[in-house]
Protein backbone atom coordinates (compact mmCIF):
# COMPACT_ATOMS: atom_id res chain seq x y z
CA UNK A 1 0.00 0.00 0.00
CA UNK A 2 2.86 2.03 -0.01
CA UNK A 3 4.71 2.66 -3.15
CA UNK A 4 6.89 4.84 -2.23
CA UNK A 5 9.18 4.81 0.53
CA UNK A 6 11.97 7.66 1.36
CA UNK A 7 14.27 6.56 4.35
CA UNK A 8 16.98 8.52 5.38
CA UNK A 9 17.25 10.31 2.76
CA UNK A 10 19.79 13.27 2.74
CA UNK A 11 21.09 14.69 -0.91
CA UNK A 12 24.15 17.82 -1.05
CA UNK A 13 24.73 19.68 -4.06
CA UNK A 14 28.79 19.83 -3.51
CA UNK A 15 28.86 20.59 0.19
CA UNK A 16 25.57 22.10 0.42
CA UNK A 17 23.26 19.97 2.34
CA UNK A 18 19.48 20.74 0.17
CA UNK A 19 18.02 17.34 2.09
CA UNK A 20 18.46 16.53 5.37
CA UNK A 21 17.53 12.66 6.34
CA UNK A 22 14.02 12.66 5.04
CA UNK A 23 11.79 9.96 5.92
CA UNK A 24 8.67 9.53 4.33
CA UNK A 25 6.04 7.00 3.60
CA UNK A 26 3.46 8.00 0.29
CA UNK A 27 0.54 5.88 -0.25
CA UNK A 28 -0.71 4.27 -3.71
CA UNK A 29 -3.46 6.29 -5.76
CA UNK A 30 -3.33 9.09 -3.65
CA UNK A 31 -2.49 13.16 -4.11
CA UNK A 32 0.32 13.94 -1.85
CA UNK A 33 1.37 17.45 -1.82
CA UNK A 34 4.38 19.21 -0.60
CA UNK A 35 4.51 22.18 0.30
CA UNK A 36 7.22 24.57 2.22
CA UNK A 37 8.32 28.38 1.48
CA UNK A 38 10.87 28.83 -1.75
CA UNK A 39 14.07 27.05 -1.91
CA UNK A 40 13.62 24.39 1.16
CA UNK A 41 13.73 21.81 -1.54
CA UNK A 42 10.66 20.57 -2.57
CA UNK A 43 11.80 20.06 -6.45
CA UNK A 44 14.95 18.58 -5.14
CA UNK A 45 13.28 15.72 -2.87
CA UNK A 46 10.58 15.34 -6.06
CA UNK A 47 13.73 15.55 -9.02
CA UNK A 48 15.10 13.15 -6.71
CA UNK A 49 12.08 10.41 -6.88
CA UNK A 50 13.24 9.49 -10.39
CA UNK A 51 16.87 10.36 -10.49
CA UNK A 52 16.52 13.01 -12.90
CA UNK A 53 18.95 15.21 -10.49
CA UNK A 54 21.64 12.88 -11.56
CA UNK A 55 21.88 15.02 -14.70
CA UNK A 56 22.91 18.21 -12.50
CA UNK A 57 26.61 18.36 -11.33
CA UNK A 58 27.57 17.73 -7.57
CA UNK A 59 24.82 16.40 -6.69
CA UNK A 60 25.46 13.47 -4.08
CA UNK A 61 22.88 11.47 -1.83
CA UNK A 62 22.99 9.30 1.01
CA UNK A 63 19.80 6.93 2.31
CA UNK A 64 17.70 4.95 -0.19
CA UNK A 65 14.17 5.85 -1.95
CA UNK A 66 12.56 2.74 -2.44
CA UNK A 67 9.68 2.66 -5.44
CA UNK A 68 7.88 -0.58 -5.41
CA UNK A 69 10.17 -2.26 -3.11
CA UNK A 70 13.33 -1.18 -5.02
CA UNK A 71 15.81 0.85 -3.98
CA UNK A 72 16.31 2.96 -6.57
CA UNK A 73 19.54 4.36 -5.40
CA UNK A 74 20.95 0.68 -6.00
CA UNK A 75 23.91 0.98 -8.50
CA UNK A 76 22.65 -2.02 -10.26
CA UNK A 77 19.40 0.11 -11.08
CA UNK A 78 18.12 0.66 -14.27
CA UNK A 79 17.36 4.72 -14.49
CA UNK A 80 15.65 4.52 -17.43
CA UNK A 81 12.91 1.80 -16.34
CA UNK A 82 13.05 3.88 -13.05
CA UNK A 83 11.96 7.09 -15.28
CA UNK A 84 9.29 4.92 -17.20
CA UNK A 85 7.62 3.95 -13.81
CA UNK A 86 8.10 7.41 -12.27
CA UNK A 87 6.70 10.45 -14.89
CA UNK A 88 7.66 13.65 -14.08
CA UNK A 89 5.45 17.41 -15.51
CA UNK A 90 7.64 19.91 -14.71
CA UNK A 91 6.75 23.88 -13.87
CA UNK A 92 6.67 25.42 -17.38
CA UNK A 93 5.03 23.35 -20.20
CA UNK A 94 8.04 21.73 -21.95
CA UNK A 95 6.71 19.89 -25.22
CA UNK A 96 9.34 19.19 -27.45
CA UNK A 97 9.41 21.61 -30.85
CA UNK A 98 7.69 18.52 -32.58
CA UNK A 99 3.99 18.01 -33.77
CA UNK A 100 1.61 17.13 -31.07
CA UNK A 101 1.39 13.54 -32.02
CA UNK A 102 5.25 12.70 -32.06
CA UNK A 103 5.62 14.68 -28.36
CA UNK A 104 2.85 12.23 -26.75
CA UNK A 105 4.39 8.82 -28.90
CA UNK A 106 7.98 10.14 -28.38
CA UNK A 107 8.82 8.05 -25.16
CA UNK A 108 6.45 4.93 -27.04
CA UNK A 109 8.02 5.33 -30.21
CA UNK A 110 11.67 4.91 -28.84
CA UNK A 111 11.15 2.33 -26.11
CA UNK A 112 8.24 0.62 -27.93
CA UNK A 113 8.94 -3.16 -26.43
CA UNK A 114 5.77 -4.53 -26.33
CA UNK A 115 4.96 -3.48 -29.56
CA UNK A 116 1.88 -1.34 -28.42
CA UNK A 117 -0.49 0.34 -30.85
CA UNK A 118 1.22 3.96 -30.80
CA UNK A 119 -1.47 5.61 -32.54
CA UNK A 120 -4.68 4.32 -29.90
CA UNK A 121 -2.27 4.83 -27.35
CA UNK A 122 -1.86 8.41 -28.38
CA UNK A 123 -5.52 8.67 -28.44
CA UNK A 124 -6.23 7.51 -25.32
CA UNK A 125 -3.72 9.39 -23.58
CA UNK A 126 -5.04 12.67 -25.10
CA UNK A 127 -8.72 11.73 -23.84
CA UNK A 128 -7.34 11.16 -20.22
CA UNK A 129 -5.97 14.15 -20.40
CA UNK A 130 -9.40 15.82 -22.12
CA UNK A 131 -7.37 17.42 -25.01
CA UNK A 132 -8.58 14.72 -27.62
CA UNK A 133 -11.53 16.81 -28.60
CA UNK A 134 -9.18 19.86 -28.79
CA UNK A 135 -6.35 18.39 -30.79
CA UNK A 136 -7.89 15.73 -33.12
CA UNK A 137 -7.70 17.08 -36.12
CA UNK A 138 -4.44 18.96 -35.68
CA UNK A 139 -2.23 16.11 -34.60
CA UNK A 140 0.07 17.27 -37.12
CA UNK A 141 0.57 20.89 -35.96
CA UNK A 142 3.91 21.96 -34.00
CA UNK A 143 2.93 21.50 -30.04
CA UNK A 144 4.20 24.71 -29.44
CA UNK A 145 1.60 26.35 -31.13
CA UNK A 146 -0.88 25.50 -28.25
CA UNK A 147 -2.36 27.88 -25.57
CA UNK A 148 -0.06 27.22 -22.35
CA UNK A 149 -2.89 25.09 -20.47
CA UNK A 150 -3.38 23.20 -23.82
CA UNK A 151 0.29 22.09 -23.35
CA UNK A 152 0.76 21.30 -19.62
CA UNK A 153 -2.23 19.05 -21.02
CA UNK A 154 0.13 17.72 -23.64
CA UNK A 155 3.09 17.55 -20.93
CA UNK A 156 0.52 14.84 -18.51
CA UNK A 157 -0.32 12.74 -21.60
CA UNK A 158 3.11 12.45 -22.40
CA UNK A 159 3.71 11.15 -19.28
CA UNK A 160 1.23 8.92 -18.80
CA UNK A 161 1.23 7.20 -22.27
CA UNK A 162 4.49 5.71 -20.64
CA UNK A 163 1.90 3.93 -17.57
CA UNK A 164 3.62 5.05 -15.12
CA UNK A 165 3.01 4.16 -11.51
CA UNK A 166 3.95 7.38 -9.92
CA UNK A 167 3.85 10.59 -11.37
CA UNK A 168 5.47 13.71 -10.33
CA UNK A 169 4.20 17.22 -10.72
CA UNK A 170 6.71 19.97 -10.00
CA UNK A 171 4.20 23.10 -9.43
CA UNK A 172 2.49 21.95 -12.53
CA UNK A 173 0.02 25.00 -12.82
CA UNK A 174 2.73 28.33 -11.55
CA UNK A 175 2.68 29.79 -15.02
CA UNK A 176 -1.25 29.22 -15.52
CA UNK A 177 -3.90 31.65 -15.21
CA UNK A 178 -6.68 31.08 -12.12
CA UNK A 179 -8.92 29.02 -15.08
CA UNK A 180 -6.53 27.06 -16.32
CA UNK A 181 -4.97 26.26 -12.69
CA UNK A 182 -8.73 24.79 -11.80
CA UNK A 183 -9.06 22.70 -15.11
CA UNK A 184 -5.42 21.22 -13.99
CA UNK A 185 -6.17 20.67 -10.55
CA UNK A 186 -9.76 19.00 -11.89
CA UNK A 187 -7.70 16.86 -14.07
CA UNK A 188 -5.08 15.76 -11.42
CA UNK A 189 -7.89 14.66 -9.44
CA UNK A 190 -9.14 12.60 -12.09
CA UNK A 191 -5.33 10.77 -12.50
CA UNK A 192 -5.36 9.30 -8.49
CA UNK A 193 -7.85 6.61 -10.03
CA UNK A 194 -4.60 5.10 -11.40
CA UNK A 195 -0.79 6.49 -10.63
CA UNK A 196 -0.14 7.77 -7.39
CA UNK A 197 0.46 11.81 -7.79
CA UNK A 198 2.83 13.69 -5.49
CA UNK A 199 2.39 17.55 -5.67
CA UNK A 200 4.82 20.37 -5.32
CA UNK A 201 3.03 23.21 -4.66
CA UNK A 202 3.22 27.07 -3.50
CA UNK A 203 -0.25 27.48 -3.72
CA UNK A 204 -1.43 26.26 -0.32
CA UNK A 205 -5.18 26.46 -1.07
CA UNK A 206 -4.30 24.32 -4.18
CA UNK A 207 -2.99 21.48 -1.59
CA UNK A 208 -5.94 21.96 0.58
CA UNK A 209 -7.99 21.42 -2.55
CA UNK A 210 -6.93 18.43 -3.50
CA UNK A 211 -4.44 16.32 -1.93
CA UNK A 212 -5.15 13.61 0.58
CA UNK A 213 -1.98 14.10 2.41
CA UNK A 214 0.11 17.09 2.51
CA UNK A 215 4.37 17.30 3.72
CA UNK A 216 5.56 20.50 4.75
CA UNK A 217 9.01 21.36 4.45
CA UNK A 218 11.94 23.72 6.16
CA UNK A 219 15.37 24.50 5.25
CA UNK A 220 15.73 20.95 3.77
CA UNK A 221 13.83 19.00 6.54
CA UNK A 222 10.74 17.59 6.41
CA UNK A 223 8.72 19.13 9.52
CA UNK A 224 5.62 17.57 9.17
CA UNK A 225 3.46 14.68 7.17
CA UNK A 226 0.29 14.09 7.56
CA UNK A 227 -3.48 13.80 6.65
CA UNK A 228 -3.90 17.25 4.68
CA UNK A 229 -7.00 18.46 6.43
CA UNK A 230 -4.88 18.16 9.94
CA UNK A 231 -2.42 19.93 8.91
CA UNK A 232 -4.24 22.78 7.76
CA UNK A 233 -6.46 23.18 10.70
CA UNK A 234 -4.78 21.46 13.47
CA UNK A 235 -0.80 21.34 12.87
CA UNK A 236 1.22 19.64 15.25
CA UNK A 237 4.14 21.54 14.84
CA UNK A 238 4.55 25.15 15.34
CA UNK A 239 6.69 25.44 11.83
CA UNK A 240 3.87 24.35 10.09
CA UNK A 241 1.50 26.60 11.44
CA UNK A 242 3.47 29.66 11.28
CA UNK A 243 3.61 28.67 7.37
CA UNK A 244 -0.05 27.91 6.45
CA UNK A 245 -1.17 31.05 8.71
CA UNK A 246 1.02 33.44 6.80
CA UNK A 247 3.29 34.51 8.94
CA UNK A 248 6.43 33.50 6.92
CA UNK A 249 6.99 32.07 3.51
CA UNK B 1 28.27 73.16 -16.45
CA UNK B 2 25.65 70.17 -17.41
CA UNK B 3 24.78 69.44 -21.24
CA UNK B 4 21.11 69.27 -22.53
CA UNK B 5 20.28 65.46 -22.13
CA UNK B 6 18.70 65.84 -25.83
CA UNK B 7 21.85 67.36 -27.15
CA UNK B 8 24.17 64.42 -25.63
CA UNK B 9 22.24 62.31 -27.30
CA UNK B 10 22.11 63.10 -30.73
CA UNK B 11 26.26 63.89 -30.46
CA UNK B 12 26.25 60.25 -28.75
CA UNK B 13 24.54 59.13 -31.93
CA UNK B 14 26.11 60.89 -34.30
CA UNK B 15 30.01 59.97 -32.97
CA UNK B 16 28.90 56.02 -32.99
CA UNK B 17 27.54 56.75 -36.49
CA UNK B 18 30.16 58.24 -37.78
CA UNK B 19 32.71 55.47 -36.36
CA UNK B 20 30.39 52.63 -38.31
CA UNK B 21 31.01 54.54 -41.24
CA UNK B 22 34.38 54.24 -40.76
CA UNK B 23 34.40 50.77 -39.89
CA UNK B 24 32.73 49.71 -43.09
CA UNK B 25 34.29 52.10 -45.84
CA UNK B 26 37.47 50.34 -46.29
CA UNK B 27 34.91 47.16 -46.97
CA UNK B 28 32.88 49.29 -49.37
CA UNK B 29 36.09 50.21 -51.19
CA UNK B 30 37.91 46.89 -51.49
CA UNK B 31 34.24 45.63 -52.88
CA UNK B 32 33.87 48.05 -55.33
CA UNK B 33 37.31 48.08 -56.63
CA UNK B 34 37.34 44.12 -57.19
CA UNK B 35 34.10 44.80 -58.80
CA UNK B 36 34.92 47.26 -60.82
CA UNK B 37 38.35 46.07 -62.19
CA UNK B 38 37.18 42.43 -61.52
CA UNK B 39 33.57 42.31 -63.93
CA UNK B 40 35.03 42.70 -67.38
CA UNK B 41 37.13 40.08 -67.01
CA UNK B 42 34.19 37.77 -65.86
CA UNK B 43 32.75 35.89 -69.01
CA UNK B 44 31.65 32.14 -69.51
CA UNK B 45 34.59 31.16 -71.16
CA UNK B 46 36.92 32.53 -68.28
CA UNK B 47 34.55 30.55 -66.06
CA UNK B 48 34.67 27.36 -67.91
CA UNK B 49 38.31 27.20 -69.75
CA UNK B 50 41.80 26.05 -68.76
CA UNK B 51 44.58 28.97 -68.66
CA UNK B 52 46.48 29.93 -71.85
CA UNK B 53 49.44 31.48 -72.80
CA UNK B 54 51.40 30.88 -69.71
CA UNK B 55 48.63 31.68 -67.85
CA UNK B 56 47.96 34.75 -68.85
CA UNK B 57 44.94 34.21 -70.44
CA UNK B 58 42.16 31.63 -70.81
CA UNK B 59 40.03 30.55 -67.89
CA UNK B 60 40.36 29.91 -64.30
CA UNK B 61 38.00 26.53 -64.70
CA UNK B 62 40.64 24.35 -63.30
CA UNK B 63 41.19 26.46 -60.07
CA UNK B 64 37.65 26.58 -59.52
CA UNK B 65 37.07 22.88 -59.53
CA UNK B 66 40.29 22.56 -57.08
CA UNK B 67 38.99 24.86 -54.91
CA UNK B 68 35.28 22.97 -54.91
CA UNK B 69 37.14 19.72 -54.12
CA UNK B 70 38.84 20.87 -51.45
CA UNK B 71 36.51 21.97 -49.68
CA UNK B 72 34.00 19.16 -50.31
CA UNK B 73 36.88 16.93 -49.07
CA UNK B 74 37.42 18.82 -45.84
CA UNK B 75 33.70 18.94 -44.94
CA UNK B 76 33.92 15.12 -44.97
CA UNK B 77 36.74 15.19 -42.77
CA UNK B 78 35.81 17.80 -40.14
CA UNK B 79 31.95 17.74 -40.08
CA UNK B 80 31.83 14.06 -38.19
CA UNK B 81 35.08 14.71 -36.38
CA UNK B 82 34.29 18.14 -35.13
CA UNK B 83 30.72 17.70 -34.25
CA UNK B 84 31.33 14.26 -32.44
CA UNK B 85 34.17 15.76 -30.50
CA UNK B 86 31.86 18.54 -29.52
CA UNK B 87 29.07 16.56 -28.69
CA UNK B 88 31.60 14.31 -26.35
CA UNK B 89 32.91 16.99 -24.56
CA UNK B 90 29.60 18.34 -24.03
CA UNK B 91 27.78 15.38 -23.33
CA UNK B 92 29.94 13.14 -21.92
CA UNK B 93 33.57 14.53 -20.68
CA UNK B 94 33.48 14.80 -16.84
CA UNK B 95 35.30 17.96 -15.60
CA UNK B 96 38.93 15.95 -14.88
CA UNK B 97 42.19 17.37 -15.90
CA UNK B 98 42.32 15.80 -19.74
CA UNK B 99 39.10 17.62 -20.84
CA UNK B 100 40.61 20.79 -19.35
CA UNK B 101 43.64 20.27 -21.27
CA UNK B 102 41.85 19.54 -24.10
CA UNK B 103 39.61 22.23 -23.81
CA UNK B 104 42.32 24.69 -23.41
CA UNK B 105 44.39 23.12 -26.22
CA UNK B 106 40.79 24.20 -28.68
CA UNK B 107 40.93 27.26 -27.36
CA UNK B 108 44.91 28.02 -28.11
CA UNK B 109 44.83 25.78 -31.79
CA UNK B 110 42.35 28.49 -32.86
CA UNK B 111 44.92 31.22 -32.50
CA UNK B 112 47.68 29.48 -34.01
CA UNK B 113 48.34 31.82 -37.42
CA UNK B 114 47.78 29.82 -40.62
CA UNK B 115 50.93 29.30 -42.31
CA UNK B 116 52.49 27.69 -39.29
CA UNK B 117 49.76 24.81 -40.03
CA UNK B 118 50.64 24.91 -43.65
CA UNK B 119 54.06 24.06 -42.60
CA UNK B 120 52.70 21.10 -40.24
CA UNK B 121 50.57 20.19 -42.60
CA UNK B 122 53.85 19.81 -45.18
CA UNK B 123 55.90 18.24 -42.76
CA UNK B 124 52.91 15.38 -41.52
CA UNK B 125 50.93 15.07 -44.63
CA UNK B 126 53.06 15.54 -47.69
CA UNK B 127 56.13 14.19 -46.50
CA UNK B 128 55.77 11.51 -43.13
CA UNK B 129 52.48 10.39 -44.30
CA UNK B 130 53.80 10.57 -47.99
CA UNK B 131 50.31 11.99 -49.05
CA UNK B 132 52.25 14.00 -51.64
CA UNK B 133 51.28 17.54 -52.77
CA UNK B 134 47.38 17.00 -52.88
CA UNK B 135 43.86 17.21 -52.34
CA UNK B 136 43.79 15.51 -49.07
CA UNK B 137 47.07 16.63 -47.71
CA UNK B 138 45.48 20.16 -48.24
CA UNK B 139 42.55 18.95 -47.12
CA UNK B 140 43.41 17.57 -43.81
CA UNK B 141 45.69 20.67 -43.22
CA UNK B 142 42.61 22.90 -43.71
CA UNK B 143 40.50 20.88 -41.22
CA UNK B 144 42.79 20.97 -38.43
CA UNK B 145 43.04 24.40 -38.58
CA UNK B 146 39.39 24.58 -38.75
CA UNK B 147 38.41 21.67 -36.22
CA UNK B 148 38.84 24.11 -32.91
CA UNK B 149 36.16 25.81 -34.24
CA UNK B 150 33.67 24.15 -35.73
CA UNK B 151 33.96 21.85 -32.18
CA UNK B 152 33.47 25.29 -30.64
CA UNK B 153 30.69 26.58 -32.49
CA UNK B 154 28.95 22.67 -32.01
CA UNK B 155 29.18 23.13 -28.26
CA UNK B 156 27.90 26.70 -28.44
CA UNK B 157 24.98 25.32 -30.32
CA UNK B 158 24.44 22.12 -28.26
CA UNK B 159 24.37 24.40 -25.09
CA UNK B 160 21.82 26.51 -26.48
CA UNK B 161 19.33 23.74 -26.41
CA UNK B 162 16.79 24.10 -23.40
CA UNK B 163 17.81 21.99 -20.68
CA UNK B 164 13.85 21.64 -20.41
CA UNK B 165 14.03 19.86 -23.39
CA UNK B 166 16.65 17.16 -22.29
CA UNK B 167 14.74 16.78 -19.17
CA UNK B 168 11.73 15.89 -20.74
CA UNK B 169 12.81 13.62 -22.39
CA UNK B 170 15.22 11.98 -19.95
CA UNK B 171 11.84 11.51 -17.44
CA UNK B 172 10.22 9.53 -19.61
CA UNK B 173 13.30 7.13 -19.54
CA UNK B 174 15.08 7.62 -22.87
CA UNK B 175 18.29 7.07 -22.53
CA UNK B 176 21.10 9.85 -22.31
CA UNK B 177 22.40 8.93 -25.72
CA UNK B 178 18.56 8.79 -27.20
CA UNK B 179 17.99 11.92 -25.67
CA UNK B 180 20.80 13.86 -27.57
CA UNK B 181 20.47 11.80 -31.05
CA UNK B 182 16.54 12.80 -31.04
CA UNK B 183 16.46 15.52 -28.85
CA UNK B 184 19.55 18.05 -28.86
CA UNK B 185 20.95 17.24 -31.97
CA UNK B 186 17.53 18.17 -34.02
CA UNK B 187 17.08 21.61 -32.10
CA UNK B 188 20.84 22.33 -32.38
CA UNK B 189 21.26 21.57 -36.38
CA UNK B 190 20.49 25.20 -37.08
CA UNK B 191 23.57 26.48 -34.91
CA UNK B 192 25.49 23.74 -35.98
CA UNK B 193 24.58 24.36 -39.75
CA UNK B 194 25.37 27.91 -39.44
CA UNK B 195 28.69 27.52 -38.09
CA UNK B 196 30.02 24.57 -40.31
CA UNK B 197 28.94 27.04 -43.35
CA UNK B 198 31.10 29.97 -41.67
CA UNK B 199 34.17 28.03 -41.14
CA UNK B 200 33.95 26.49 -44.86
CA UNK B 201 33.75 29.93 -46.29
CA UNK B 202 36.81 30.55 -43.55
CA UNK B 203 38.62 28.01 -45.48
CA UNK B 204 37.59 28.35 -49.08
CA UNK B 205 39.46 31.97 -48.53
CA UNK B 206 42.57 30.38 -47.00
CA UNK B 207 45.65 30.10 -49.16
CA UNK B 208 48.45 29.83 -46.22
CA UNK B 209 47.53 25.93 -45.26
CA UNK B 210 47.54 24.87 -48.97
CA UNK B 211 50.24 26.90 -50.41
CA UNK B 212 52.71 23.71 -49.59
CA UNK B 213 50.14 20.73 -49.47
CA UNK B 214 47.53 20.90 -52.07
CA UNK B 215 48.29 23.65 -54.61
CA UNK B 216 50.42 23.89 -57.75
CA UNK B 217 51.10 26.71 -60.00
CA UNK B 218 49.25 24.94 -63.16
CA UNK B 219 48.00 21.51 -64.07
CA UNK B 220 47.13 20.89 -67.08
CA UNK B 221 43.72 18.32 -66.48
CA UNK B 222 41.21 18.47 -63.74
CA UNK B 223 42.33 16.83 -60.62
CA UNK B 224 41.42 12.33 -60.91
CA UNK B 225 41.60 11.59 -57.47
CA UNK B 226 42.33 12.87 -53.99
CA UNK B 227 45.79 12.51 -54.44
CA UNK B 228 46.28 15.12 -57.36
CA UNK B 229 47.89 18.16 -56.87
CA UNK B 230 45.28 20.91 -57.56
CA UNK B 231 45.07 24.75 -58.64
CA UNK B 232 43.18 26.52 -55.98
CA UNK B 233 41.98 30.15 -56.31
CA UNK B 234 43.15 31.99 -53.46
CA UNK B 235 46.52 30.35 -54.53
CA UNK B 236 45.73 30.88 -58.45
CA UNK B 237 45.10 34.80 -57.11
CA UNK B 238 48.87 34.81 -55.15
CA UNK B 239 50.32 33.49 -57.90
CA UNK B 240 49.45 36.01 -60.84
CA UNK B 241 49.28 38.97 -58.80
CA UNK B 242 53.07 38.58 -57.76
CA UNK B 243 54.60 36.13 -59.89
CA UNK B 244 53.47 36.15 -63.18
CA UNK B 245 55.25 39.10 -65.39
CA UNK B 246 53.05 41.11 -67.57
CA UNK B 247 49.83 39.09 -66.11
CA UNK B 248 47.11 41.34 -67.22
CA UNK B 249 45.94 42.70 -64.35
CA UNK B 250 41.84 42.44 -65.61
CA UNK B 251 42.38 38.85 -65.28
CA UNK B 252 43.66 38.73 -61.64
CA UNK B 253 40.88 40.99 -60.65
CA UNK B 254 38.40 38.78 -62.29
CA UNK B 255 40.15 36.17 -60.06
CA UNK B 256 39.85 38.10 -56.88
CA UNK B 257 35.85 38.72 -57.77
CA UNK B 258 34.98 35.23 -58.53
CA UNK B 259 36.64 34.49 -54.72
CA UNK B 260 35.20 36.86 -53.09
CA UNK B 261 31.78 35.74 -54.86
CA UNK B 262 32.08 32.27 -53.54
CA UNK B 263 33.26 33.23 -50.02
CA UNK B 264 29.95 35.50 -50.06
CA UNK B 265 27.74 33.39 -51.57
CA UNK B 266 28.67 30.66 -48.66
CA UNK B 267 28.69 33.14 -46.24
CA UNK B 268 24.72 34.43 -47.00
CA UNK B 269 23.69 31.06 -47.49
CA UNK B 270 24.48 30.46 -43.68
CA UNK B 271 22.76 33.87 -42.62
CA UNK B 272 19.47 32.60 -44.54
CA UNK B 273 19.72 29.42 -42.46
CA UNK B 274 19.93 31.39 -39.62
CA UNK B 275 17.30 33.92 -40.30
CA UNK B 276 14.96 30.76 -41.31
CA UNK B 277 15.25 29.08 -38.31
CA UNK B 278 14.92 32.05 -36.02
CA UNK B 279 11.40 32.76 -37.74
CA UNK B 280 10.60 29.21 -37.05
CA UNK B 281 12.31 28.42 -34.19
CA UNK B 282 9.47 28.69 -31.04
CA UNK B 283 11.34 28.26 -28.05
N1 LIG C 1 21.71 22.83 -9.11
C1 LIG C 1 21.87 23.32 -7.86
N2 LIG C 1 23.10 23.58 -7.39
C2 LIG C 1 23.26 24.07 -6.15
N3 LIG C 1 22.26 24.34 -5.30
C3 LIG C 1 21.01 24.11 -5.71
C4 LIG C 1 20.74 23.59 -7.02
N4 LIG C 1 19.40 23.46 -7.16
C5 LIG C 1 18.87 23.88 -5.99
N5 LIG C 1 19.82 24.27 -5.12
C6 LIG C 1 19.59 24.75 -3.75
O1 LIG C 1 18.92 23.77 -3.03
C7 LIG C 1 17.91 24.34 -2.23
C8 LIG C 1 16.59 23.69 -2.54
O2 LIG C 1 16.21 24.03 -3.86
P1 LIG C 1 14.85 23.54 -4.48
O3 LIG C 1 14.84 23.99 -5.89
O4 LIG C 1 14.67 22.11 -4.23
O5 LIG C 1 13.80 24.37 -3.65
P2 LIG C 1 12.24 24.47 -3.83
O6 LIG C 1 11.64 24.16 -2.51
O7 LIG C 1 11.77 23.69 -4.97
O8 LIG C 1 12.05 26.01 -4.11
P3 LIG C 1 10.99 26.73 -5.06
O9 LIG C 1 9.73 26.76 -4.29
O10 LIG C 1 11.56 28.09 -5.24
O11 LIG C 1 10.89 25.95 -6.31
C9 LIG C 1 17.93 25.83 -2.50
O12 LIG C 1 18.61 26.45 -1.43
C10 LIG C 1 18.70 25.96 -3.78
O13 LIG C 1 19.45 27.15 -3.73
MG1 LIG D 1 10.93 24.17 -6.93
Amino acid sequence: MFNLIIKNFSLYYYNFCALKNINLKIKEKNITAMIGPSGCGKSTLLRSINRINDTIKGVFTKGNINVLGKNIYNTKIDVEALRRNVGMVFQRPNPFPLSIYENISFGLNINNKNSINIKMAVKESLKDVLLWDDVKNKLNRNALNLTLEQQQRLCIARAIIMKPNIILFDEPCSSLDPIATQRIEELILTLKKEYTVIIVTHNMQQAARISCDTAFMLQGKLIEFNKTEKIFTNPMEKETENYITGRFG
Amino acid sequence: MKLNPKLTQKISYFILFLVTVFAIIPVIIIISVIVKNGLPAITLEFLTSFPKNGIRGGGIFPAIIGTFAIIICSIVIICPIGILAAIYLNEYAGNNLLTKIIKLAIINLANIPSVVYGLFGFSIFVVFLRLGVSIISGALTLSIMELPVIITTTQNALNSVPSSFREASLSLGVSHWQTIRYVVLPSAVPGILTGTILSIARISGETAPILFTAAVFYVPHLPHSIFDQVMILPYHLYITSTNVPYMPQKLVFGIALVLLIMVLTISSISIIIRIYFRKHKKW
